[in-house]
């Protein structure tokens, strides 16, 4: 039973990462209706460069700020020089481009980082135990809970609240509506772009203490971060997150109670399944 | 020439809070050129959708040669002689006139599904695409692609297409859209010769195009067929010149 | 049929299969030529290393014809196409091993032993191909869209991850292949043996496919590629042509997939990976979609680069990475737009 539980927590903060990786996602398809491959390489970018700047200043919170900040500012270079000119293109050709960012930054992350996997450590201050329910749960675990849970009401009050969460959702139910507006179009997908980079360097870096960090971490990452987005529905931050947090908590518990092979499994059957019954998704966001 | 080939009932079609089709009833008899207009809105796409089964109706009936088709299919209907040509040109760019024709003139022969023979050289194909390429006027042009028609002949072409399917009833949507002047003309010289050999249903805007050719004129005003009649009644109606005709100018 | 000499918008093209100009025949016979003769130099040269790679050359250009079918033509962008290659090489690795081991493999009440008569183990995993084809392509389908992509990705890994987990079978480190398959007299084994083999399959998919892209079934799933509805408005029903084409597309990556096994003498779940699934869909974009021959120069360019690149650096995707984002860009119609063949072929 208290094996469950630590499985549900686990399946919770995974799923929490994933929510983090797909709300930038589901935002970045839903409103420029742009495939972006790379989202994957963007976590992985946040892992790397947070273990550069741990070694550099020595501190868990610089190198987490300055990491968020160097991957969003990725982001927006990539935008710039791939996407931009993608938007009018198929999808075909925005999956190919952003698979030749894949194989770029992998290849440049194994140029400058060498092919062995890095170690990031757990900071001393989120080290340790807390006794839940009977059980001895890492206190880093709980702490990514928490930050993710922080970050989702943050994007749930600008995106429900602020000027520019409404221009969002309405991007994401009708992209020319938005246009129609007057508003900087471009601007505002740059501001997507680099915000949803951000979120998938915020999730990487939690995840670097726990998975390793290694070249081709984030490809994996991005099926389950596409499977969720296409579960939840596109465009929707609120379906990214129940998503994120049922293919968390399945994923999770599948893989440790089913034999092996049939526990990855399941995730991808959950998502036929689902899409079977739904095909826009739980909760789509166009009309 | 009474025949009834199309008989509508009652027909309502509701998207969440708008009622774009309100219990219409209409029927086209065997022969005819049955225009149906109406001001913008009045839900003339809808209704031409729902006919050609791209659209399910939400209520009501629609009987074509006495059967009761509402709840089949656009391929379904196609098969017992119901085609539609679309608003806005729906075409293969990339593909040259030609195969835009035979795709349909090979539907209708009812063998696609060959894996050997070479299509395009294909006489059992090519001759009835070139010949309804030659009727359309586009038969010159028939090996270029289709993207390199102006619009009035992309629209002559949409025609085509749609003949290619071998049809008794033609749903023609605004077949002269966007056209003006020597194309307007051209397009109502060739509706009036196809009249002879089949029957349709013209939704159109253009006025002149429709007391030319229509032997019958159905009037829409939002979703409801408000008056049925010969040109003649239809334009002495003061009912239907205040709704439409007067907003027409 | 005229030749159009019509100019037409930038970048236009018709997606239609290049028929064979003179010039066209001449350079697919020479090319055709030239590679029958590389076995003979090679030994010459005192190098049979070159026969192997040539060999894996032509089997992914295999892959990549029967990909192009379904995405140059049909549309359809598949992101698992490698599982229906990876698919059939297990079958024959499977199979083999079993014959191996004397032991056999029980699946309900059908019990299979082992063989390495490629006359049964081959047939058998085409066709296991096709049926994956059939049965997720039937699923898939049903979407379009990202909705497509997604569901071919997860079919793909969801295959990836049974052959991980397959512990009897290699599971992540993959199958070795003891003895190569038997073709009657022919010992698939032999490097000479199945370059030969390679070829002639090569040559003869890439035949059979421009066969059938021009035929009747070939018109109908170029149009669907790009206007679906319209199909459907004069009658086609569209489903089963597009379903048909996937079914062909995997059964060609199974022939592909059963001369990998062999000239590999191996089969991992690398095989059936999506980043392999990726590479392909690059093959047939760098060489060209819709052309046929294009996938074989995309599979030919992509391999040779990894080979020659590879031996300055191991980094060479570093270049593969922007140059692919750079032929998207600005250069869409890929190699196949550079041969001088009168073409009236490819397609955007």
């Amino acid at each position: 039973m208290s094996l469950m539980f630590e499985q549900l927590l686990n399946g919770l903060q995974f799923g929490m990462m994933l929510f983090l990786m797909a709300s930038g996602l589901t935002l970045v398809v839903g409103i420029m209706n742009f495939i972006n491959l790379a989202h994957g390489t963007l976590y992985m970018a946040g892992a790397f460069l947070a273990v550069a700047f741990h070694a550099l200043t020595g501190s868990y919170l610089l190198a987490l700020g300055l990491a968020i900040a160097a991957t969003a500012l990725l982001g927006l270079v990539i935008e710039l020089l791939v996407a931009q000119p993608l938007y009018q293109r198929d999808h075909l050709d925005q999956v190919l481009c952003t698979f030749g960012i894949i194989l770029f930054l992998n290849e440049l992350a194994r140029v400058i980082w060498g092919s062995a996997p890095l170690r990031m450590d757990v900071p001393p201050w989120l080290d340790g135990s807390v006794d839940l329910a009977g059980i001895g749960y890492p206190v880093y675990r709980l702490a990514i809970i928490a930050v993710s849970a922080a970050v989702a009401i943050g994007l749930h009050l600008v995106i429900t609240r602020t000027r520019l969460g409404m221009l969002i959702r309405a991007g994401a139910a009708d992209r020319t509506m938005v246009v129609g507006l007057g508003v900087n179009i471009q601007l505002l997908y740059a501001l997507v772009f680099a915000v949803g980079a951000g979120l998938a360097a915020l999730s990487g870096i939690l995840a670097a203490p726990i998975f390793t960090v290694q070249t081709g971490m984030g490809d994996h990452i991005l099926i389950l971060t596409l499977v969720v987005i296409v579960i939840g529905g596109i465009g929707s931050v609120h379906g990214a997150l129940a998503a994120a947090l049922l293919v968390g908590v399945i994923d999770t518990v599948g893989r440790v109670s089913l034999p092996t092979g049939f526990g990855n499994v399941l995730i991808y059957v959950l998502m036929a399944s689902i899409l079977f019954w739904r095909p826009r998704g739980l909760f789509p966001s166009h009309g | 020439m009474n025949h009834r080939l199309l008989e509508v009932q009652g027909l309502v079609k509701t998207f969440g809070g708008i009622t774009a089709t309100d219990d219409l009833n209409l029927d086209v008899r065997e022969g005819e050129l049955h225009a149906v207009i109406g001001p913008n809105g009045a839900g003339k796409t809808t209704f031409i959708a729902q006919l050609a089964g791209m659209l399910a109706p939400t209520r009501g009936a629609i009987r074509f040669d006495g059967e009761d088709i509402t709840s089949l299919g656009v391929v379904e209907r196609v098969r017992r002689g119901i085609a539609r040509s679309f608003q806005i040109t729906s075409l293969w760019p990339a593909l040259t006139l030609m195969e835009n024709v035979a795709i349909a003139a090979q539907a209708r022969q009812g063998h696609a599904f060959r894996f050997w023979e070479h299509a395009a050289g294909a006489a059992a194909l090519r001759e009835p695409a070139l010949q309804l390429l030659q009727r359309v006027g586009l038969a010159a042009k028939a090996d270029l692609p289709a993207q390199a028609l102006s619009h009035g002949e992309r629209r002559q072409l949409e025609l085509a297409v749609t003949l290619a399917t071998g049809p008794r009833l033609l749903l023609l949507d605004e077949p002269m859209a966007g056209m003006s002047g020597e194309d307007s003309q051209r397009m109502v010289a060739l509706l009036g010769e196809l009249k002879r050999s089949y029957t349709i249903l013209l939704v159109e805007h253009d006025m002149d195009a429709v007391f030319a050719l229509a032997d019958r004129i159905s009037v829409l005003v939002y979703g409801h067929c408000a008056a049925t009649g010969t040109p003649e009644e239809i334009r002495s109606s003061e009912e239907v010149r205040a709704a439409y005709l007067g907003e027409e100018a | 049929m005229a030749d159009s000499t019509i100019t037409l918008a930038a970048g236009a093209k018709v997606a239609r299969p290049a028929r064979a100009g003179r010039l066209g025949l001449a350079l697919g016979l020479s090319a055709v030529v030239l590679l029958a003769l590389v076995p003979p130099v090679a030994s010459a040269l005192g190098d049979p290393f070159y026969v192997r790679v040539v060999t894996r050359m032509m089997v992914f250009a295999i892959m990549a014809i029967s990909l192009d079918l379904v995405l140059g033509f049909g549309g359809m962008v598949s992101f698992g196409h490698a599982m229906f290659v990876g698919a059939a090489a297990y079958v024959v690795g499977i199979a083999g091993h079993h014959a191996a081991a004397g032991s056999a493999l029980a699946l309900g009440p059908l019990v299979l032993t082992g063989s390495t008569n490629a006359w049964i183990v081959w047939p058998l995993a085409i066709a296991v191909s096709a049926l994956l084809a059939f049965v997720f392509g039937a699923i898939a389908l049903r979407t379009s869209g990202l909705y497509f992509i997604m569901i071919t990705l997860a079919f793909a890994q969801m295959l990836y991850f049974v052959a991980v987990s397959a512990q009897p079978y290699g599971g992540a480190d993959g199958l070795p292949l003891e003895t190569a398959p038997t073709l009657g007299p022919l010992d698939t084994g032999s490097r000479r043996t199945l370059y030969y083999i390679a070829l002639a399959c090569m040559v003869a998919v890439f035949l059979l496919c421009r066969r059938i892209v021009g035929s009747r079934f070939g018109l109908v799933l170029r149009a669907s590629r790009f206007n679906q509805p319209r199909l459907a408005a004069v009658g086609v029903p569209v489903y089963r042509y597009r379903l048909a084409a996937f079914v062909i597309s995997g059964a060609i990556a199974g022939l592909a997939g059963v001369l990998l096994a062999s000239s590999q003498a191996f089969v991992s779940p690398a095989d059936l990976s999506w980043l392999r699934s990726g590479e392909l869909i690059v093959m047939v974009v760098l060489g060209g979609m819709a052309t046929l021959y294009g996938p074989i120069l995309g599979a030919f360019f992509y391999l040779l680069a990894e080979f020659v690149l590879g031996h300055f650096t191991e980094h060479w995707q570093l270049v593969m990475g922007p140059l692919l984002v750079l032929v998207v860009l600005y250069a869409k119609g890929g190699l196949a737009s550079l041969l001088p063949v009168a073409r009236k072929g490819g397609a955007r």
